[in-house]
């Protein structure tokens, strides 16, 4: 799955494969303010993904340039967006896409976790345990990461599962007592249950 | 790329000492931000494993000479380190160019070509029709969610974003601009499709999260443009009473943990759309829509032995917070009761040698730690610096709209 998708980085103006694209500079209009001194490799792969985007072109190979420009830049909702709707094109197996964004979680889940939500949602139940798993390994690590909780509370509300939650909080504030993000837990138990 | 500035050698200096810090591999914070949220994931690496720290120790002063040239060098060439921000530019662009502003230095900037430059992001519709197919016509936060149109004029989905959008007029009223003859009205139809409904707010019709910044935005925009028909006020306060916490203070979403941010924009909103009164704690008011004793409290205790503010209860001190709770505090009419001078020496040693603040004690700046450290200043009414209006997180001379 990775290697497929995997490019090696190579400049997309040298490989083959991308031969027939022109790529799509960015206008920044008149008298820009705050440029920004983008290296090449982040210019290149934006201005392939202007030419792609405008060009409305859902194959896998934009997928796989989807995956570059979001590695560049995690933020960009237009590039998850877009991404959304090559997957929709391709009928892409959205296991693997849970599994991507589980490989590539990290301190910017915060970035994609509309995106997150959208395959979770499509998945349904069966994806329940898979993340409450993975926000548990984030939360050992960091165990008050604001996203890590919002998305928990998430999961449970849509996908169920509060009923374990108050053994998992007991559990965090064993660790730290002072875990605030654990006693708020605990008490939104409560609310939302 | 035309870089503003006539005087090229001005440019060219500060490429040169860009170039410079970046050899060295000082100046600049590596690790992965976003300003729209105040630093939530940022708390993982609280050992500062991306910081550098500076050897020397704080200067017992606010150095505003070393933060206007911070501001100039933002203004004229960001670092690389910012191209992961490039979605959001206009927001890069507002910490820089109000915080010249809160500085008094806003003659460093050519007003009306960043008028025009921001003025270029707002998005049109091409008929009044459009205004009613879910997208936001205000402004892209960047070009890389804003295309041209075809041969045919037809465009790709061109939509704008809550928080560029509220950028960009906080731009436009900085330098001078009248609002007043902008395309408002496409502004306010369309803000009203990202209202959800229960009240809150998506940035962006493509999707994404909802929660308090969005509201606050909306809010901002509405109160800007002093036209309230784009949002319903009410369902807003109603989300925004959903997320106050047991503890008193506002989780960006109803049941999150009580966060600094999240009480800003649960409290300036409140106080724009004019659900809160000023200076409330000096009324003898016996009821208002949130539970202020209980929420005094939440941000008295915000502050730390450090001096610095918290944007959580247990989590360490972050320059941002000073601001977002501080500007809590000035709305209820409560900034008196903290202790100044141990914030003011806290925030001291988060003042970079290069200019600009960063997040923690020591570390590098960044361009979002730089603007809430000025606003936090501005509200320790530091001399020199341009007052603050806390619910709109601008100068009060821009709030007012005096140039």
């Amino acid at each position: 799955m990775d290697s497929r998708e995997d490019d090696g980085g190579e400049p997309l103006s040298r490989m083959a494969e991308w031969r027939d694209v022109t790529p799509l500079p960015q206008d920044d209009g008149p008298n820009p303010v705050v440029p920004i001194a983008y290296k090449e490799e982040f210019r290149e792969t934006m201005d392939y993904f202007r030419a792609i985007y405008k060009a409305d072109e859902r194959s896998p190979r934009a997928l796989r340039l989807t995956r570059r420009a979001i590695h560049l830049n995690p933020g960009n909702y237009t590039v998850w967006h877009f991404r959304r709707l090559v997957l929709e094109a391709l009928n892409a197996d959205l296991d693997e896409e849970l599994d991507f964004l589980q490989r590539i979680a990290n301190s910017n889940s915060k970035n994609y976790q509309h995106h997150r939500r959208w395959v979770v949602e499509r998945l349904g139940a069966n994806a329940r345990a898979k993340e409450l798993n993975l926000i548990k390994k984030i939360l050992s690590i960091d165990a008050k990461n604001y996203h890590a909780w919002s998305h928990r509370q998430w999961v449970l509300q849509a996908l169920g599962g509060w009923e374990d939650e108050l053994d998992y909080c007991q559990q965090l504030l064993e660790e730290d007592i002072f875990n605030n993000s654990a006693w708020n837990q605990f008490s939104a138990r409560h609310d939302f249950t | 790329m035309q870089l503003v500035g006539g005087d090229n050698s001005g440019v060219a200096e500060a490429v040169k000492q860009v170039e410079q810090v970046k050899q060295s591999g000082k100046g600049m914070a590596t690790r992965e931000w976003n300003p729209l949220d105040f630093d939530i994931g940022e708390e993982e690496d609280e050992e500062g494993t991306a910081s550098q720290s500076s050897i020397s120790p704080p200067l017992p002063y606010f150095d505003r000479d070393r933060h206007v040239a911070f501001l100039e060098m933002m203004y004229n060439l960001m670092p690389h380190h910012y191209q992961s921000q490039e979605i959001n530019r206009l927001t890069l662009a507002f910490f820089t160019i109000s915080g010249l502003h809160l500085l008094r230095a806003l003659d460093r900037v050519d007003k009306d070509r960043v008028a025009d430059w921001v003025l270029s992001f707002q998005a049109h519709p091409r008929s009044r029709a459009q205004l009613k197919n879910g997208q936001f016509y205000g402004f892209h936060g960047s070009r890389t969610s804003q295309f041209p149109p075809d041969g045919n004029g037809v465009s790709a989905r061109n939509a704008g974003h809550l928080a560029s959008t509220y950028c960009a007029l906080a731009i436009l009223k900085t330098v001078g601009f009248n609002l007043l003859t902008i395309d408002k009205e496409s502004i306010l139809i369309s803000l009203r499709n990202l209202q959800q409904p229960d009240g809150s707010f998506m940035p962006v019709d493509v999707g994404a999260e909802t929660d308090l910044r969005f509201v606050y935005c909306a809010a901002a925009i509405c109160f800007m443009l002093e036209d309230w028909s784009g949002m319903d006020r009410e369902k807003a306060k109603e989300y925004i009473l959903k997320c106050q916490s047991y503890d008193g203070g506002f989780g960006l979403m109803p049941g999150l943990e009580s966060h600094g941010g999240g009480t800003y924009c649960a409290v300036a909103s409140l106080r724009l759309m004019g659900y809160i009164e000023d200076d409330l704690l000096s009324k003898t008011v016996t009821s208002s829509v949130i539970n202020v004793p209980l929420l005094l409290d939440w941000c008295m205790q915000r502050q730390a032995i450090d001096g610095g503010f918290q944007g959580r209860a247990n989590k360490p001190s972050d320059t941002c917070y000073a601001f977002w709770i501080g500007a809590v505090l000035r709305i209820l009419g409560g900034y008196k009761f903290i202790d100044k001078i141990a914030l003011h020496r806290f925030l001291l040693t988060c003042q970079s040698e290069f200019g600009g603040f960063s997040k923690y004690p020591g570390d590098l700046p960044d361009i979002y730690h730089a603007y809430y450290g000025y606003t936090a200043f501005s509200l320790l009414e530091e001399p020199g610096l341009n007052p603050l209006c806390a619910e709109l997180g601008m100068t009060d001379l821009t709030a007012i709209g005096i140039i």
